[in-house]
């Protein structure tokens, strides 16, 4: 009775979801001939979620306003009322206050200039000049707010396209997710990027195919999904080795760009069926990410690409390889214990028992009581039924069930009700330990649902989103917190709120069910394996009656604790030491296993 | 043998943090640190328990006129893992230390004389303490790659009651005058371990300076008396368990 099946299907399903392999949502599945030109910005065949471009974002196009009272700042009168043609003479001025450092009131100054039509031959310039002021009060979601608004009117509508697509780069890389302006650098991937940003576009647009060609894979368009993922291949394959070298600069994400493409390379042909070529790039990742030799060190995708490729040879039986690449994986890594959970079964399969035993205890050790891996209840539950130890095995299921059946009627009734905002505050409560969230079940719950690179990432956005509305523009001077700009950022960040809320709530909506599928089975696999156990039991109770004594099936094992030099050997007593996370060995004293059947594994 | 141990509290980081060089106290080799604590299950656990040490054995150390061979008792509780608060109590027996022989020159050497140790300090009879104990070490010890015993360490202070015997001048002691018993407050500082036996049972070491004054010498009126102490502690459990939630 083995569940390598399920591992390998969440393996696959893992591989997939790697952390920027994964569609958000909002990504545009329609075909490529149906698309508008690339200027334009794209509104139709999106999903309900899709970023919408509210009128009241373009200045220009709003209905007059009604004059404003005069704002009187320091040294600059922004409501005095202008004459047509003093649009240089106003850009000068607010340039002038730029210049002085005093950013609060250089933004109300260029705000100033863009509400007024008779300045509008200035907009353009007080639009970017503005981005840019944004930016540097620290207000990144306003800034590429602002820069969409410029880039949104195509290189021909705005002498400042290309500039504001520079700035794109700068104002994205200083943001906690890089995603919030793939898709914008997918809407204007025909611009004619600054060659200093040229790897990097090429790299979000390659990451952006490849996560359409996700979204159209779940829904069901295979053909398509295969284009999107040429594309992305083909994308991907455009950033140039030297371009790693330059993602130095401010604002630029860490790491080697030129690496990134090449992990993106590597899940594009996973995903297209060709896993000799993905371990090929993962294995250039490895290269490029040495900590000893790269020109920027980038942990975090190392750590992937070892994880990548163990799962790829664990998928191919190729378990020792496998255990090798899951041994690679950083200690205490962000993926750290998913690579030793799934050790363990790579253990498991080669008969090293002891091995994967151990590296259960670390999983289910005091340390990581919230972290969530169920199967590895039914994993030490199979080691020990196929060793015979059948009233351990059925007491670790009993243990699975008293610990994983509240769970799961838990998950039943979370996801069974409650819009996706009502979801994520659910879900933002349990983070933060507060009302419902506070229950220790729901916050075991609900730090699954983290376990979603997306809904990480999402969630690391509203925080962002969230910090700007209140800090950003909430604790500014009166001048600039009562002022029109002001109103203006908090709305269009309360709807950016909304957007990334809503979003972050149908994906977490999708996760926990698909938890709770994976837990019944989880559940009604436990019952199997007892039913099980009980027949072996009955079997070995009828040989016992029908020899006239008892059925000598579980010997002692031989066994030695006997480690190298380089290691010491320490006897687990119950308690748990931080450095030994991840070391531990389990020794199976007893059991029924032939050790010569055991080593052929 | 290996020992590796846990650090405990705030103050106690800060107490070490003035010894540790920066790269001992910031290892980026540790991917947890910061963010899970050093132990979990913990197996030895005080917090919330009573500590009765019975019996404790005394023998003074290092006093150049008498040794002194104590029994007594100890009861604490424990706050938490790093603090406790206890009192305890001993009273024994002296004996004239060896360096006591007297060597005039015309005969050989002898055993001082009564009157002749009525003229110095460190004969003590019994004492009582308060004391305030800070536990900032738990460790395991890898006993030749076998066997894990696992200890802790703490510091201590408290404040003291001594009876002493007094002390008289040779003049008066010429003249028959027996000196009496004088009872003063004092105070001690000391450092002690527990070694583990079991979850309730420890052997307890500790070693202690016991300060106190007497008023009757012409100079030197401040005594040092350093103890050496063994006992063994039943820690009872009272109140709540440890914070840490117990192995599994």
């Amino acid at each position: 009775m083995r569940t390598t099946p399920v591992l390998a299907a969440a393996l696959a399903a893992a591989l997939s979801w790697a952390a920027p392999a994964r569609a958000q949502l909002g990504i545009d599945l329609e075909p490529d001939e149906t698309k508008g030109k690339e200027t334009k910005p794209r509104h139709e065949g999106k999903k309900p979620t899709d970023r919408k471009k509210p009128q009241h974002r373009m200045p220009e196009a709003r209905p007059a306003q009604p004059q404003q009272e005069a704002v009187t700042l320091p040294d600059f009168d922004i409501g005095a009322k202008p004459k047509k043609g003093e649009g240089a003479a106003r850009l000068a001025a607010a340039s002038k206050v730029l210049a002085s450092g005093d950013f609060e009131t250089a933004a109300l100054a260029y705000d100033a200039i863009l509400r007024e039509p008779a300045l509008a031959e200035a907009h353009d310039e007080a639009r970017f000049q503005q981005a840019k002021v944004l930016e540097r009060l620290g207000l990144h979601h306003s800034a590429l707010a602002r820069l969409d608004e410029i880039l949104s009117k195509g290189p021909q509508g705005s002498r400042r396209y290309h500039d504001a697509l520079e700035w794109l780069f700068h104002v994205g890389g200083k943001t906690v997710n890089e995603s919030v302006i793939v898709s914008q650098v997918a809407r204007y991937s025909n611009g004619v990027f600054p060659a200093s940003s040229q790897d990097e576009f090429t790299y979000l647009l390659a990451r952006y195919a490849y996560e359409r060609g996700q979204a159209l894979d779940e829904a069901g368009r295979q053909a398509e999904a295969q284009r999107s993922y040429e594309e992305a291949r083909r994308l991907a394959s455009q950033v140039r080795p030297e371009g790693g070298a330059t993602t130095k600069g401010e604002g630029a994400r860490q790491g080697d760009v030129y690496a990134r493409a090449r992990f993106l390379d590597g899940l594009v042909r996973y995903a297209m069926g060709e896993s000799q070529a993905a371990v090929e790039s993962f294995k250039d990742v490895v290269r490029l990410t040495n900590p000893k030799r790269a020109r920027a060190p980038d942990p975090r995708m190392r750590e992937l690409a070892f994880l990548q490729l163990a799962r790829i040879h664990y998928e191919h039986k190729q378990n020792r390889y496998a255990i090798f690449y899951y041994d690679k994986m950083p200690w205490g890594g962000d993926s750290w214990l998913e690579g030793l959970w799934e050790a363990s079964y790579a253990h498991y399969r080669i008969g090293n028992y002891e091995k994967s035993l151990g590296n259960l205890l670390t999983l289910q050790s005091p340390y990581f009581r919230d972290e969530w891996f169920p199967e590895s209840w039914i994993l030490k539950a199979i080691i020990y039924y196929e060793n015979c130890r059948y009233p351990e095995a059925r007491a670790i299921l009993d243990e699975f069930h008293w610990r994983y059946g509240p769970a799961h009627d838990e998950l039943e009734r979370l996801t069974g009700k409650g819009a996706p905002t009502k979801f994520f505050d659910l879900i933002e409560d349990a983070a933060k330990g507060r009302g419902a969230g506070a229950n220790p079940m729901m916050r075991r719950i609900m730090k699954l649902a983290f376990t979603d690179a997306n809904i990480k990432r999402l969630n690391d956005s509203i925080v962002e989103v969230e910090k700007e509305m209140d800090d950003g523009v909430g604790r500014r001077r009166e001048a600039f917190r009562s002022s029109a700009l002001a109103k203006e950022l908090r709305e269009r960040l309360q709807a950016d709120r909304k957007r990334l809320v809503d979003e972050a709530g149908a994906r977490a909506r999708q996760k926990l069910e698909y938890e709770r599928d994976a837990l019944r089975e989880l559940l009604e696999k436990a019952l199997r394996i007892k039913i099980e156990i009980s027949r072996k039991e009955r079997q070995a109770l009828e040989s016992t009656l029908s020899r006239g004594g008892p059925a000598d099936v579980i010997r002692n094992y031989r066994y030695s604790v006997a480690v190298s030099d380089e290691h010491l050997y320490w006897p687990y007593d119950g308690e748990f030491w931080r450095d030994e996370l991840g070391t531990y060995t389990y020794t199976l004293t007893k059991g029924c296993r032939d050790a010569s059947v055991r080593a052929e594994r | 043998m290996t020992t590796r141990a846990a650090r405990f509290g705030l103050s106690c980081a800060v107490a070490f943090a003035c010894f540790a060089p920066a790269a001992a106290r910031a290892s980026a080799a540790d991917a947890f640190e910061n963010k899970i604590k050093p132990i979990s299950g913990q197996a030895h656990t005080k917090a919330g328990k009573l500590e009765l040490t019975l019996p404790t054995g005394q023998v003074s150390l290092m006093d150049a006129f008498f040794s002194k061979y104590m029994v007594g008792a100890k009861l604490g509780y424990h706050f938490s893992e790093a603090f406790s608060l206890g009192v305890t109590g001993a009273y024994g027996t002296t004996d004239p230390t060896g360096s006591t022989s007297v060597c005039p020159l015309n005969a050989g050497c002898q055993p001082a004389s009564a009157p002749q140790l009525y003229q110095v300090p460190g004969l003590i009879r019994w004492t009582a303490a308060a004391e305030v104990g800070f536990s900032p070490v738990y460790g395991k010890l890898n006993v030749f790659g076998e066997k894990a015993v696992h200890f802790d360490l703490s510091i201590m202070a408290g404040a003291d009651l001594i009876s002493y015997r007094d002390v008289i001048s040779a003049d008066q002691a010429s003249a028959g005058v027996v000196p009496g018993y004088k009872v003063t407050p004092g105070g001690h500082i000391g450092l002690g371990t527990r070694i583990f036996l079991s979850r309730l049972i420890a052997l307890r070491l500790e070693l202690r300076d016991v300060v106190y004054s007497v008023s009757s010498l012409s100079s030197g009126k401040l005594q040092n008396q350093l103890f050496a102490e063994i006992g063994l502690s039943f820690l009872i459990p009272v109140g709540g368990s440890s914070a840490d939630g117990g192995a599994r």
